[in-house]
């Protein structure tokens, strides 16, 4: 049996460097397929970041006068949290928002540099209030603003968070359906690539396999290089865009944290590198085999 | 009994009409035989041979390869039976891009045969044919005995049960046609049913085995010691 597989292994392998062209053709269309899943995969974490990082976005911030006693604004903050509509204030202190300030823009060399030049804190403290139902925005607005601790309001923000999660929802649910059909389309051009060229082999080895048959060689192992051939494309293909990305992530991961801060896609790839590599070479095998399953069933009937 | 035909017909469809090759064919082969299958150019040797190997179907009648029905036989079993039977191809089948001895390992590794054995099998053979000398020749090397003989040894190799040659003195002087001869004797002796198919006359008037005699895919005789008579 081991014997067996060692062979058709053997026999895969030598099949596919008898058309070395036809070869690299096919593994380039698997990578390209296999990087879009991937792709996909990762995108799906970006996307599930960008809709928390909304998500947890203050719906009504009240900042208040400079000079406000804290005392002053957590007696406020306790009054507002009785409130019904409320799901959760936070007390944000003058220095709290500096160092989130400073944080968020540490690789901005203009704007922590501008920040120096002021000399003195420019924030101010401010109660960051979250409501359970975006409807009831107005109604704790007003009440805020018909409140005793009125005078020491500086101003209200509101967030219209909701337009904006419906519209990143809906550019990510284009970018997916964009992404899932050129998918699928590569995944045909690749088991095309792939067929073809295990069709090709079929036809040189017709003398071979008409012998095998004659001499009593089992239908599976005459099928079996034919399918390993497919699936060594399909591995090979895998194994070269875990590669890619690998490289790719782990020098350039760092500097995309730069465009997002606080979505870190190298650690994500990393951390799930066992879902990651299964994905990849789960994708390679599975067309690898269709493409040879397919050309088996038409060129090697018994 | 090793080999059972009962009213086996054949019949091919060709572009100029339906060819009746096998023709009502009925016999009994037993186990450890040296049967003869004779009769002129297209009279069904091949055909016939091709039945019990399984390549060709009949269209009507029953062949049992040991009792089982070679006719419905699944295909997955099809590779079972074609181990017990060694057989030599009219056209010697052997492949033109492997050496001599690769064409024999070919086959054995194909059957899944462990490193080892295939190595002493092969050179074994090779030795009781005469051929250990053209190991490395190609088949386009060798001349047309030592093909036949090449073929003979690829289908002893296995230890068939059953031996069926096509023709393999087809165009071998009378020098080689003998060597040939003496082998399948040999073969024969050690307990292997061997079933020949010639049209030559030399052959069987020496070999004093029995005789199938067909004519235009129909049985015209079968003797127990038979002569080449058409
Ligand atoms: N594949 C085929 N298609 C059509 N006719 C065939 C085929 N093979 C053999 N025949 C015909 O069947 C008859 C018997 O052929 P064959 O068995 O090869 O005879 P033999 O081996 O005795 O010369 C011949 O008339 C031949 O032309
Ligand atoms: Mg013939």
């Amino acid at each position: 049996m081991t014997t067996s597989l060692k062979r058709a292994f053997h026999w895969g392998w030598l099949n596919l460097k008898r058309q070395v062209g036809m070869a690299i053709a096919t593994v380039f269309v698997l990578v390209l397929t296999i990087s879009l899943i991937t792709f996909l995969f990762l995108f799906q974490e970006t996307t599930r970041f960008l809709t928390t990082e909304l998500q947890e976005r203050v719906d009504i911030a009240v900042y208040f006068k400079d000079g406000t006693p804290e005392t002053e604004i957590l007696d406020i903050k306790n009054s507002i949290t009785k409130m019904p509509e409320i799901k959760k204030v936070d007390f944000v202190s003058k220095e709290d928002a500096y160092l989130k300030f400073s944080e968020r823009h540490k690789g901005n060399k203009a704007i922590t540099e501008s920040l120096e030049e002021i000399g003195t804190n420019p924030f101010l403290a401010s109660l960051n209030i979250q409501t359970f139902d975006a409807s009831s925005y107005s109604r704790v607005a007003s009440s805020i603003q018909r409140s005793a601790f009125y005078n020491l309001v500086e101003k209200i923000d509101f967030l219209q968070r909701k337009p904006v999660i419906e519209r990143l929802n809906s550019i990510v649910l284009s970018i997916n359906t964009i992404v899932i059909i050129t998918i699928m389309a590569l995944s045909a051009v690749a088991v095309g690539l792939a067929f073809n060229q295990i069709r090709n082999t079929i036809y040189s080895s017709k003398e071979e396999i008409e012998i095998m048959r004659l001499v009593g060689v089992s239908n599976w192992f005459i099928r079996g290089p034919f399918l390993i051939q497919g699936i060594i494309s399909g591995g090979l293909a895998a194994f070269i865009t875990v590669a890619m990305f690998g490289v790719t992530l782990y020098f350039m991961g760092p500097k995309l944290n730069v465009l997002l801060p606080g979505l870190n896609i190298h650690q994500f790839f990393f951390n799930n590198i066992a879902l990651v590599l299964l994905i990849q070479f789960g994708a390679g095998f599975l067309l690898g085999s269709i493409s040879s399953l397919i050309s088996i069933r038409s060129y090697l009937k018994v | 009994m090793i080999i059972s035909f009962k009213g086996v017909t054949k019949i091919y469809n060709s572009l100029s009409g339906p060819i009746k090759a096998i023709d009502n064919v009925s016999f009994d082969i037993e186990r450890g035989e040296f049967v003869s299958l004779v009769g002129r150019s297209g009279a069904g040797k091949t055909t016939l041979l091709k039945i019990i190997l399984g390549q060709e179907k009949p269209n009507l009648g029953d062949v049992f390869f040991n009792g089982e029905d070679v006719r419905t036989i699944k295909s997955s079993h099809l590779p079972l039976l074609r181990r017990r039977i060694g057989a030599v191809f009219q056209d010697y089948k052997l492949l033109q891009t492997k050496t001599a001895l690769e064409n024999i390992v070919f086959v054995l590794q194909a059957l899944g045969i462990g490193d080892d054995q295939i190595e002493k099998d092969a050179a074994e053979v090779l030795n009781i044919v005469e051929l250990s000398h053209r190991n490395n020749n190609f088949p386009a090397e060798l001349s047309g005995g030592e093909k036949q003989r090449l073929a003979l040894a690829r289908a002893l190799v296995s230890r068939p049960e059953v031996l069926l040659a096509d023709e393999p003195t087809g165009n071998l002087d009378p020098y080689h046609t003998q060597d040939i001869i003496r082998l399948l004797q040999k073969v024969h002796q050690i307990g292997t049913t061997v079933i020949l198919a010639t049209h030559n006359r030399e052959i069987i008037n020496n070999l004093n085995q029995r005789v199938i005699t067909l004519e235009e895919g129909r049985i015209i005789r079968d003797e127990k010691e038979g002569k080449f008579i058409i």
